[in-house]
Order: C-alpha cells, then sequence, then structure tokens
C-alpha cells in the first residue's frame, strides 16, 4: 500500500540554518498523528515546508501525496489537492470579511476543479451550517480577516476555515500556546467533527489531554529535524520529558 | 571646534560648534547653546550621541552623517526666528537617529523648521517627534521630509508633528513629505495643527486655575511631551526655562 | 499592444498629409495640427459660439502664451511640442479597425475581464464606423426625463446656445483660465464636455454619466464641464469608465468647474483608465487636469470619490473651496500605477468659512517601477472658525522598483480649526500573500484581494455599479505585478 502522504528524507532551511535533516514520515488516509518534540525541532518548520512557504529552502527529499509530487507544485496548487495549515498566528488582512475571503477561496479551488462558482445562495447555505457548528456568528463573519481577533477567536476562525474548505490533510500548529481550555475544546470538537475516512490530521500540541480527546493514531517525535520515534497512542503516556530523545548526532 | 573624544556622563558644553564627533563604541553628551550657522556632526560606527541645541534668532543648521550601528539623538529647541534646519544620513547598516524639536514663536517673528532624514543603509530606524506653539502674528513653517532610497530593507521611519495656535493672526504650514523608493518599509507620520483643548482649560479653571495660568500650565504639559525623556535634570530645567520665557503669558 | 502603437502611427503618417496646404476653410473637418489665434477661431466659429465665448478663448490663450509649463511635481516626461497636436477633430485614421475582428485580441480580453458590455466595445476600440450602437435614442428619451423636472443635461457646445446667461455666469468662475497652465489651454482650446444644472429643491432621481451624453467618444482630449447645482439640490455624476481608452490623441488637460449653492450636494465620482502606455512607459496618455468645486453656499456638500488606474502620466487634485459656512468638502481616492506609470495627484481644501469640514482619505498603491505621489493641501483661513479636516493617506508598494511618496501641506491661520492628517507606507507582507496562497488564491488574485481590501474605505463610496467595475479594474491594472 503506498502511503497517502510519504515523506522521505526531507531537508529544509531557512536564513541558511538548517532546519530538518533528512525527515521521514508516513501518514495514511484517515488518521490522526500527533507531531511532538522540543522547541525548535522543525514541527512548525515541517508543516510550513509542507505547504510551501517561500520563506523554507527546500535542500533535498521528496514529498508525495496522493501519488503526486508536491514539492513541485505552488502554494494555491497544493492548497486545491488538499493541504491545509491552520496557523499558529494567522495574520491579518484589513478591508477583506472573513465571508469574502472564504467565498474567494472557494471558488478558487472550485475553478481548479473546473468547476463553476459557488452561487450567492448555495455559498450563505455552506457557510451557515459550518459557522452554526463551530459557534462563528454572522458579526464575525463580517469582520475584516483576523482583525482585531483575541487569539482563541482566531484560532476558532481557522478552524471554520477548515470546516469551510474541506481540505484532506489538515495541519494545525501548536494549538495550545496561550489558549484557554474552552477554545481547546473548540478546536478539538471540530477536528472530531471533520473526521473522515478520506481526511488526515497532523497536529502539534503538547497537550496530553487535548491529544487524548481527539484520538490520537499515531505520535511522532521530532528532534533536531528528524523523526527519532513513532509509536501509538500508549506513546503519549510515555513521553514524560524529551529529553530521553535529545540525541548527539 | 569642539571634539568630543572621551566616554562623558556629563554633558559638554560647546556653544557655536562647527563640528562634532562621537569616537566609535563611545557615548557623548553635547550641548549648543549658540548653534552655529553649520555644524556637521558625525557619529562613528557603535557611537550614541546625545545633541542638544537652544536655536533662536539665527539660522543654525546641521548636518549629521551616523555609521553603522551608531545612534543620534538631537533635540532642537527653537524659541525666535530664524531658518533652523537638520539633515541625517543614517549611513551604516543598524543606525539609528530620534530627532524632536520644540518651537515656540510669538510677536512677529518667522521661523522654520526644515529637517531631512535619509535611510541610506539598510535596518536603519527613525524617529521625529516635532512639536510647538505660534503667538501673535508669528508664523512657523515646519517641512520635514523622510527619505528612502531604492534598494534598502528593513527600515522603519517615523514622525509626529503637532502645533498649536494661540491667537487668530498665527500662522503654521506644515509639510511632513515621505519619499520612499523601497519597500521593505515601514513608514507612518502624523500632523496636527489646532488650539488648546476647551475643555481641559475649563477643567483647570474650575480647579480654581485662572484663565491665563491655565493655558501656560497647558501649552507647557503640551510642548513637555518632547523634553520629558532628558536624562539630566539641569538640562531639563533649562528646556522648560526657556519655554516658559517664550511663550507669550 | 503593440499592434495599436502600430496603427496610432500609421494614423499620424496619413494626417501629417493635411498638415500643408491648409486654408481656414470651415467647411473642412479638420485643422491641421499647431496652435495660434487661426486655429481657435476656426475651432469657435466650427461650434457656431458667440461672440463672447470666442473672446474668453482668445484672452485664455494670449495669456497662455506668458505661461511657463509647472515642474514641481514629481513626474519626468519628455518636453511636450504644443505645436505638434492636434486642437480639432483628428482626422480619422485610415488604418483604424472597421469592426471587432480587426482589434487587438488583447484588448478584447481586457474587456471581458472588466464586463464592458458588448455594444461598448467596438465604441472604445476606435471601431472606425458611426452609428456604433443605437445610444441615440437612449439617450434622448433618458434626456427628455430630465428635462421634466428642469435639470439640464447636455453638452457644453449646446448649452452655451440653450443657457447661455448660466454658462456666461459660471463658466471660469471656479478654473479661471489664469490658474495654471493647463488650465489655461483647456480655456482656450476646449472641445467639449458636459454641462449640468439642477433646478432649487431637485434631486436628481439617476446617476448621471457621461455615457448617455451623444457624441462622447471626441471629447477626452480638452473636455470641460460645469456642473452648477441651486440651493437644496442633489446630483450624482460618473465620469468615466473602466474600460483602457485609446485615444490618438496622448494630452489631456481637462477642467472641471462645480457650484454648489446653499444646502444642495454634489457627487462626483471618476473611474479612469485611460491607455498608459506600453510595459516601458511608452505611447500612454498624459493626464492633466483641473477639477475644482466651489461650496458656496451654506451647510453645501461637494464630495470628489475617484479610482485612477489609467494614463502614463496623471497630474490631478480635486479640490473644494469650502466657501459657505457649514460647507462640507470629500476627497476619495484610489491612485494605482503599475509599469512605468507616472502619478502626482491629491486634493485642496480650502477652508474659508466657519464650521467647514474636509476629509481626505487617499489610497496609492505601485508595482513595477512606477511613482506614485500623493500631494495636499489642506488651508484654514483666518475667518474659517471652528473648521476641521481630517486625512488619512496610506501607500503599499508591491516590488522593490516602485516609489510611494506622500507630500501634504497643512497651512492653518485659525487657532479653532483643526487639521489632522496621518500616514503610512508599507508593502504588501509576505505573510499575507502565503495566507491567502495557502487558501488556494493564486498569487496574483491574492494580490488583488488584498489591495482591494487596503482601498475598501474608498471603494465603497462609489456608486454601486461603479464600485463593482473598480474591484475588477484593479485586479486587471495588477496584473503582472508579482512574481
Amino acid at each position: 500500500m503506498t502511503a497517502w502522504l510519504e515523506i522521505k528524507d526531507l531537508k529544509a532551511s531557512v536564513d541558511d540554518k538548517d532546519i530538518l535533516n533528512g525527515l521521514n514520515m508516513t501518514v495514511n488516509e484517515g488518521e490522526v498523528h500527533a507531531v511532538m518534540g522540543p522547541n525548535g525541532a522543525g514541527k512548525s518548520t515541517l508543516f510550513n515546508v509542507l505547504c510551501g512557504n517561500p520563506h523554507y529552502r527546500v535542500t533535498g527529499g521528496e514529498v508525495l501525496f496522493k501519488g503526486k509530487n508536491l514539492l513541485d507544485m505552488s502554494v494555491d496548487e497544493r492548497a486545491h489537492e488538499g493541504v491545509f495549515l491552520a496557523f499558529q498566528l494567522p495574520v491579518e488582512i484589513p478591508g477583506i470579511s472573513m465571508a469574502t475571503f472564504m467565498k474567494y477561496a472557494l471558488n478558487a479551488g472550485r475553478r481548479a476543479k473546473g468547476m463553476k462558482d459557488f452561487d450567492a445562495v448555495g455559498y450563505m447555505k455552506h457557510v451557515k451550517v459550518r459557522s452554526k457548528a463551530l459557534g462563528v456568528t454572522d458579526e464575525m463573519l463580517k469582520r475584516p480577516v483576523n482583525v482585531g481577533f483575541s487569539g482563541g477567536e482566531k484560532k476558532r476562525m481557522e478552524m471554520f476555515q477548515m470546516a469551510v474548505l474541506e481540505p484532506s490533510l489538515c495541519m494545525v500548529d501548536e494549538m495550545d500556546s496561550g489558549l484557554d481550555v474552552d477554545a481547546l475544546k473548540v478546536v478539538a470538537d471540530a477536528i472530531n467533527v471533520m473526521r473522515a475516512a478520506d481526511r488526515s490530521f497532523m497536529l502539534i500540541s503538547h497537550n496530553r489531554r487535548f491529544l487524548e480527546s481527539v484520538g490520537v493514531d499515531k505520535v511522532h517525535v521530532l528532534v533536531k529535524g528528524k523523526v527519532v520515534k513513532t509509536g501509538g497512542r500508549d506513546l503519549l503516556e510515555e513521553l514524560t520529558s524529551f529529553a530521553a530523545y535529545q540525541e548527539a548526532e | 571646534m569642539a571634539d568630543v573624544s572621551k566616554t562623558v556622563s556629563a554633558p559638554l558644553y560647546s556653544d557655536g560648534a562647527e563640528s562634532i564627533r562621537a569616537e566609535a563604541g563611545r557615548t557623548a553628551v553635547v550641548v549648543d547653546r549658540a548653534p552655529a550657522a553649520k555644524c556637521s556632526v558625525v557619529v562613528e560606527k557603535g557611537a550614541s550621541l546625545l545633541h542638544y541645541r537652544f536655536c533662536g534668532g539665527t539660522d543654525a543648521a546641521v548636518d549629521a552623517v551616523v555609521e553603522e550601528g551608531g545612534k543620534y539623538e538631537v533635540l532642537t529647541l527653537q524659541t525666535a526666528g530664524g531658518n533652523v534646519g537638520m539633515t541625517v544620513s543614517l549611513a551604516g547598516s543598524g543606525a539609528s537617529c530620534r530627532s524632536d524639536a520644540v518651537y515656540v514663536l510669538s510677536g512677529g517673528e518667522k521661523g522654520s523648521f526644515v529637517s531631512k532624514v535619509a535611510h541610506n543603509a539598510d535596518d536603519t530606524v527613525s524617529s521625529q517627534l516635532i512639536k510647538g506653539a505660534v503667538a501673535g502674528t508669528a508664523e512657523e513653517t515646519f517641512e520635514g521630509t523622510v527619505l528612502i532610497p531604492p534598494g534598502h530593507k528593513g527600515i522603519d521611519g517615523a514622525q509626529q508633528h503637532r502645533a498649536l495656535l494661540l491667537s487668530p493672526t498665527a500662522t503654521v504650514m506644515a509639510v511632513p513629505r515621505l519619499e520612499i523608493y523601497s519597500d521593505d518599509v515601514k513608514c507612518a507620520h502624523g500632523s496636527a495643527v489646532g488650539d488648546l483643548d476647551e475643555y481641559q482649560l475649563y477643567y483647570l479653571q474650575t480647579r480654581g486655575i485662572g484663565e491665563e495660568e491655565a493655558k501656560k500650565v497647558l501649552v507647557g504639559a503640551f510642548l513637555n511631551e518632547v523634553t520629558d525623556g532628558i536624562f539630566d535634570e539641569t538640562l531639563k530645567a533649562e528646556f522648560a526655562k526657556r519655554i516658559e520665557a517664550a511663550l507669550p503669558f | 499592444m503593440t499592434d495599436i502603437r502600430k496603427k496610432i502611427s500609421a494614423a499620424d503618417a496619413v494626417s501629417d498629409a493635411y498638415r500643408y496646404g491648409f486654408v481656414t476653410d470651415i467647411d473642412a473637418e479638420t485643422a491641421p495640427k499647431g496652435l495660434n489665434e487661426d486655429i481657435i477661431r476656426f475651432i469657435s466659429a466650427k461650434k457656431g459660439e458667440p461672440d463672447w465665448l470666442l473672446a474668453f478663448r482668445l484672452k485664455a490663450y494670449r495669456h497662455w502664451l506668458t505661461m511657463t509649463e509647472p515642474s514641481w511635481a514629481m513626474l519626468s516626461y519628455p518636453p511636450i511640442d504644443y505645436q505638434d497636436i492636434y486642437y480639432y477633430a483628428a482626422p480619422k485614421s485610415a488604418s483604424a479597425p472597421k469592426s471587432l475582428d480587426e482589434v487587438d485580441p488583447e484588448l478584447l480580453k481586457t474587456y471581458d475581464k472588466l464586463g464592458v458590455p458588448l455594444q461598448e466595445r467596438a465604441l472604445l476600440a476606435g471601431v472606425a464606423v458611426d452609428a456604433v450602437f443605437d445610444s441615440v435614442s437612449v439617450a434622448t428619451t433618458f434626456r427628455e426625463r430630465l428635462a421634466k423636472q428642469g435639470i439640464v443635461f447636455c453638452s457644453i457646445s449646446e448649452a452655451v446656445k440653450e443657457h447661455a446667461d448660466l454658462v456666461k455666469r459660471y463658466l471660469g468662475t471656479v478654473v479661471p483660465y489664469t490658474d495654471n497652465f493647463f488650465a489655461c489651454l483647456n480655456s482656450a482650446v476646449f472641445t467639449d464636455g458636459t454641462f449640468v444644472y439642477i433646478p432649487k429643491g431637485v434631486k436628481c432621481p439617476m446617476e448621471l454619466s457621461t455615457y448617455f451624453r451623444i457624441n462622447a467618444q471626441k471629447s477626452g482630449q480638452f473636455e470641460r464641464t460645469l456642473i452648477v447645482a441651486d440651493d437644496e439640490s442633489y446630483v450624482s455624476y460618473l465620469e468615466g469608465c473602466t474600460a483602457p481608452q485609446r485615444d490618438e490623441n496622448q494630452l489631456h488637460a481637462a477642467i472641471v468647474e462645480i457650484v454648489v449653492m446653499n444646502g444642495a450636494e454634489v457627487k462626483y465620482s471618476t473611474v479612469q483608465n485611460w491607455y498608459p502606455g506600453d510595459k516601458d512607459g511608452k505611447g500612454g496618455i498624459y493626464n492633466f487636469v483641473t477639477k475644482r468645486g466651489l461650496c458656496k453656499g451654506k451647510n453645501s456638500k461637494l464630495s470628489w470619490t475617484q479610482v485612477e488606474t489609467g494614463s502614463a502620466i496623471t497630474w490631478k487634485y480635486p479640490s473644494c473651496v469650502l466657501a459657505g459656512d457649514g460647507s462640507r468638502g470629500e476627497f476619495y481616492s484610489v491612485a494605482i500605477t503599475n509599469n512605468m506609470q507616472q502619478a502626482d495627484t491629491g486634493t485642496k481644501m480650502i477652508h474659508l468659512g466657519k464650521d467647514t469640514s474636509s476629509t481626505i482619505v487617499s489610497k496609492g498603491i505601485s508595482a513595477g517601477r512606477s511613482q506614485n505621489t500623493y500631494r495636499g493641501l489642506v488651508k484654514m483661513g483666518a475667518k474659517a472658525e471652528n473648521a476641521r479636516n481630517y486625512s488619512q493617506c496610506d501607500s503599499l508598494l508591491i516590488g522593490s522598483n516602485c516609489g510611494a511618496h506622500t507630500i501634504p501641506y497643512m497651512q492653518s491661520s485659525n487657532p479653532s480649526a483643526r487639521i489632522e492628517h496621518e500616514a503610512t507606507t508599507s508593502k504588501i507582507s509576505d505573510d499575507q500573500l502565503f495566507y491567502c496562497q495557502q487558501r488556494g488564491l493564486g498569487a496574483e488574485e491574492a494580490v488583488s484581494l488584498i489591495v482591494n481590501g487596503f482601498c475598501k474605505d474608498v471603494m465603497q463610496k462609489l456608486p454601486m455599479e461603479f464600485a463593482m467595475e473598480a474591484t475588477r479594474l484593479v485586479a486587471v491594472t495588477l496584473e503582472g505585478s508579482v512574481g
């Protein structure tokens, strides 16, 4: 069975500093993976490289997603393939409401598949169902993208975007930095609602309770840009500290 | 000719200096109570120069060059007519300058404050706070140019100008200019002209302070925002005294 | 765009044949290139103008000869040869396209992107067929409806004959011929334009647009517009269109004068996309415009809204003279420059009366190797008690080879008047671009979304139909600016 997402020996650097040093990882369809490790291990970098952030330079390796070469595609092409990143610190875009932003994104995806743009009614329906499910109010939809949102609200809106765009590979970056318990619950609930046989999640988190509530299938530990250990759910209990995994290369 | 060649914590008084140089890695404080028509300033690599000028009645221009990592902080007080100039070239990477000024004109005085800050290197920062009060039939022209030539990055330039008109026959002309040829730039400027807040005046009077004194207090408070940061108490008092003497009430 | 340039130079070659052997003959359809009193008399006679108007033109022309072209703007262009221009009815080029099939497919693609109605495309592309679309009947019924309320909406040439007293009373009072070099030139050689008069208490029921004026296509060069809004009246006027208009005449020097009486309100919206020249800046239109409104009456109001994306050179400062107590001026502008375009544009708010107020919101976007300058003047006169001004000027830079400049002049001689100005300059952050692309938007679509967000405060002031077109226009103008 060819893996759905296959990362082979991935190397990447930023500002001439090597961050990923030959990373190997496999994710199958319908799975939830936790990505853990000390600060600076390369977790966020991995997610950004998978999305094609131009700030990061790929210096070696290969990534196959659904059998296609992901590294060859542009950022938006990868999004059309179904790659999604819920950002740790989502950027603000003044003057454009979240509702308008999602409409543009959704229609860009539809066009890439040869479909017609959503008509106004169809779009509203699509959005309403999801905003209700995630506790996103009409007022929040009208606000310019991420402007004036608290940290927790921004995370909620990232989950909302995930629900609207229906990606197949959802990467969630550092969900638990500075979040209150209720917001964490919103994220966990969103993930649980969106779990599907043709959708996978990769989560960066240190919060055991959060990871347990979403039901993790596999756990990867990253140290110095490499996966040093991969295990199942039981690995979560073993991970009391990361010191055991700091290896001198 | 004044050469500041040793680290000083107490200000060095050098009236009429035509050349000031802060040597590499050193900190110097220079006070000029009778600025020359032309004074050239050099802040060498990693040096720090605090420069205070008391201008009034004659033309006085400064031409400053700030080298790599250098810091130039200059505060100019103009209490009589005349053309005061301030040209700063941030010539080395990491150079910064803070150029503040206070002007107080009354009677029939005519003055100008013309400043130009050129960001001629990467990662340079400039900030300017200019505040003035004009009374009688006096006229002040403020022209502040921030110039960013092509090919530089990491630039941050900020400028604020605020003026109070204290009589119906006083005039202020303000021209804050931004000339920007690079895109890795964060630049903001603001300028406002008006009179004293009537509610503030009223408030002071309800506390028993007479109108004339209330105006003095408010104008003083308005202008002192610029001089508040002077570390040397004697110097700070000197500024306050001269400002008070220049005010028409 | 090379096909069009070829056509323009071919046209010039043919027209030069007319230059020699010219005789002041009223029956001639065209005048040769060049400017002198003869040509002006010819123009005036051709239009059947009354003596007072000819005198107006000649006075302006004689004064123009004593003036020098202004050079203080941040614009650089090769010297204009004023004798190398047609001042009346440039001859139709023999090689003008005879149908849409002969028009540059790139141009047609742009019309498509902008949603230009099919029947307008031929007109805009300069197809050499006269009654290209049946606008005559549409325009006449429209005017009949307006006439029932006493609203006058016609060409200046007509107004000079049918409403001479009104024109005579106001023409040149808001922008006198002495005002500036280009206004003076216009006063001497203006070809045609719009005249609007709204009677007392009448609120014009529809947006007036130049589209409905017959023979609109010829007048772009030295257009002259005069709008008079009598007490308590209202009118919203739309100028221009989003489709790129090529014009064989490169120099445009227009004047717009507006007079607003007691309690009246005029909204003037412009979407301008004159041909900007090729990627190297050759062949674009030079647009030197003087637009000014006099808020004469108490509590009168004038608002200028503009989206400027075209022209190789733009020089315009729509202004308000706030004479009437309580009057209000507004200026909302989006100016986009790409490739080698240059724009030096802004506004002047002159506060003379008490309790007057003005708001300025200017958004400048520079891309390519262009230069975009905001130049403004806010002046508080000695009698402007309690006047208020607020200005917000923001610039956005796309790419590292362009320039964005902000030069606001603030002059105050009244202590109770308040001026507040804020300006920022920034670039589209890589983070914003990456975020949009990660959500599936292509790089160019991301830029146009972010730019539209940046311009939102101005776009929402436009009448709805213009706003939708303007949004699309922003995207088309910024093509090729990323990557």
